[in-house]
């Protein structure tokens, strides 16, 4: 994959559709990396969330938005919500946008790769609190 | 034969929505990787799209109803403070500990990923539609978002089985 096309370069590569036609102008891919940077930005505000929810007696108050669930209804809870909010804030800003896809994939992974790390519980449980 | 309720939603959460979770997959992963110009005819591409559409939206609905029944519904059991809970259970026995302080703490957080995963692989092929056939990039990041949210899930589901193996709620 040449990840560093844009789209309309992959179009002109693809050539005509299966109709044979001529190949129409295609869509901008700001709206696709919207959703994939919002998807990096929810995994990563969980993941940081999850570590402090270790480190700090009283984040970890501050998270247990529901008694029965514990900590997790509000590491969740705003990890979705930042999904949401920096989906519709980033498609705003890029809707008309044609972006290189390569930086867009490399900032995914990487969100995604620190989110992994920050959930996983041999690494945040070095951050308990006593 | 009974069913209570936690084992009611119990198998609602792991089996019928895990199953329902992996056919959604199977069909979306085999719609999005021969989704190539060489092998689609015009004809065979309106109707590929209409199933491509229904497999990830189905995934990403499921993958949401999933972490939500997990988190809301069965983990309020799991976790309960008393001493016959799944967690006390496991925590109670050093040779069963690392099964929740290892397994399921990993779980109930990494699971989360799974919606948001497929949620965005579900978004680009909403987005591009027919499209997508003649932008490959676009068909393989959306492949790269599917197959991780189905990674994510798939280890969030083994963890659950194994842990419901030791003490089920």
């Amino acid at each position: 994959m040449d990840s560093a096309d844009s789209p309309r370069d992959a179009a002109a590569q693809a050539g005509p559709g299966p109709s044979g036609g001529t190949a129409a102008m295609p869509k901008p891919n700001g709206p696709v990396a919207a959703a994939m940077l919002a998807t990096g930005i929810g995994a990563l505000v969980l993941g940081i969330l999850t570590v402090l929810n270790e480190a700090s007696e009283g984040i970890h108050d501050f998270l247990e938005w529901s008694e029965r669930v514990g900590p997790l209804s509000g590491v969740t809870s705003l990890a979705v919500i930042a999904f949401v909010l920096s989906w519709g804030a980033l498609y705003g800003g890029l809707r008309d946008r044609d972006l290189p896809w390569r930086p867009v994939i490399v900032a995914t992974i990487v969100l995604l790769a620190i989110a992994v790390v920050l959930t996983y519980p041999p690494f945040f449980e070095l951050f308990k609190s006593e | 034969m009974d069913l209570s309720t936690r084992e009611f939603w119990a198998l609602i959460h792991g089996l019928v929505l895990g199953g329902g979770f992996l056919l959604a997959f199977a069909g979306g992963m085999a719609g999005l990787y021969s989704l190539k110009p060489e092998l689609v005819t015009e004809a065979g591409l309106t109707e590929r799209i209409r199933r491509l559409v229904a497999g990830t939206t189905a995934m990403a609905v499921i993958a949401w109803v999933t972490v939500i029944t997990g988190t809301w519904i069965v983990y309020p059991w799991y976790r309960e403070d008393s001493p016959t809970s799944p967690r006390s259970v496991l925590l109670d026995n050093p040779d069963t500990a690392d099964w929740h302080e290892w397994a399921f703490e990993w779980k109930e957080h990494i699971a989360w990923l799974a919606p948001l995963l497929a949620t965005a692989a579900a978004f680009i092929v909403l987005y591009y539609r027919a499209d997508l056939i003649k932008n490959q990039t676009a068909r393989k990041v959306a492949l790269g978002l599917f197959v991780a949210a189905f990674a994510v899930a798939a280890i969030a589901g083994i963890l659950g089985a194994l842990v419901t193996k030791n003490a089920s709620v």
